[in-house]
């Protein structure tokens, strides 16, 4: 069965230790179904790190929470296209994503703070 | 003939540089099953990003970064290109328009490199009549 997809790429920019970003993004409307999420981080780093960062996510004014999570990093590229965290999570018109992200890169090991881009990826079904 | 893998190739001259290229899918194949991004140098793979319409229809924005489509030789065939195992776009000599940006690093790289967008062409399966053993 066909089924129409959409993805979205939502970047940020994270310039100081320990920043705390509100995230409040508008959704399109078409969209009916959340079914994966994928987080990147893109910076200079001199080394892999496990926790870049913490994120959480809401949908539908807060009544969908599917995903705390870490986002990690790793100077190697993926050995394949990167699979996105799966999902299935019915999205109504209520389409605005909120939440918060926060920089942990120096946390676990003394190193220089490094700005870095935060990308969040979204993966839908459309209506 | 049921698949065809077609490249379309984008040139980058300079760090950072933003490049936009137009092509046509093969009007032979009705379908795009699965798409690669391959550059001649990974390194360049670094904060690149790529977004891509076909027939105007948003396939990937224009933050999608190159890396989540890369592919290195030694994984499994099946796992090569990005699509979903139901997914697809119609795409018969469909308009096929690139919006790829250099993520600008330069450290041990040269100028001018190539990245190549493979798109896996694909016709829907014939279906067969009784006592028919091959068109």
């Amino acid at each position: 069965m066909l089924r129409v997809k959409k993805r979205i790429a939502i970047p940020y920019q994270v310039i100081s230790i320990g920043q705390v970003i509100e995230i409040r993004e508008k959704l399109p409307t078409s969209l009916c179904k959340l079914t994966g999420v994928h987080f990147s981080a893109q910076g200079n780093f001199d080394s892999d790190i496990e926790h870049v960062g913490e994120i959480s996510l809401e949908f539908c004014n807060r009544h969908l929470h599917p995903v705390n999570y870490h986002v990690g990093y790793t100077k190697d590229l993926p050995p394949c296209p990167v699979k996105f965290l799966p999902l299935n999570e019915p999205i109504n018109n209520r389409n605005i994503m909120t939440g918060f992200y926060r920089d942990l890169s120096t946390l676990a090991e003394k190193r220089d703070f490094v700005p870095y881009r935060l990308t969040i990826y979204l993966k839908f079904l459309k209506k | 003939m049921n698949t065809k893998y077609q490249p379309i190739k984008i040139r980058v001259t300079s760090a950072g540089q933003s490049v936009k290229v137009s092509a046509n899918t093969n009007m032979l194949f009705a379908e795009v099953r699965g798409l690669r991004v391959s550059i001649s140098d990974d390194r360049h793979h670094f904060a690149s990003t790529i977004g891509l319409r076909i027939d105007e229809e948003e396939i990937f924005p224009d933050e999608y970064e190159t890396k989540l489509l890369f592919c290195n030789q030694s994984a499994k065939i099946n796992e090569y290109f990005e699509f979903d195992q139901d997914e697809f776009v119609n795409a018969a000599d469909s308009k096929v328009e690139i919006k790829y940006v250099d993520g600008g690093f330069t450290d041990g790289v040269t100028f001018p490199y190539d990245a190549v967008l493979y798109l896996k062409l694909k016709n829907p399966p014939t279906v067969k009549k009784p006592n028919q053993c091959c068109e």
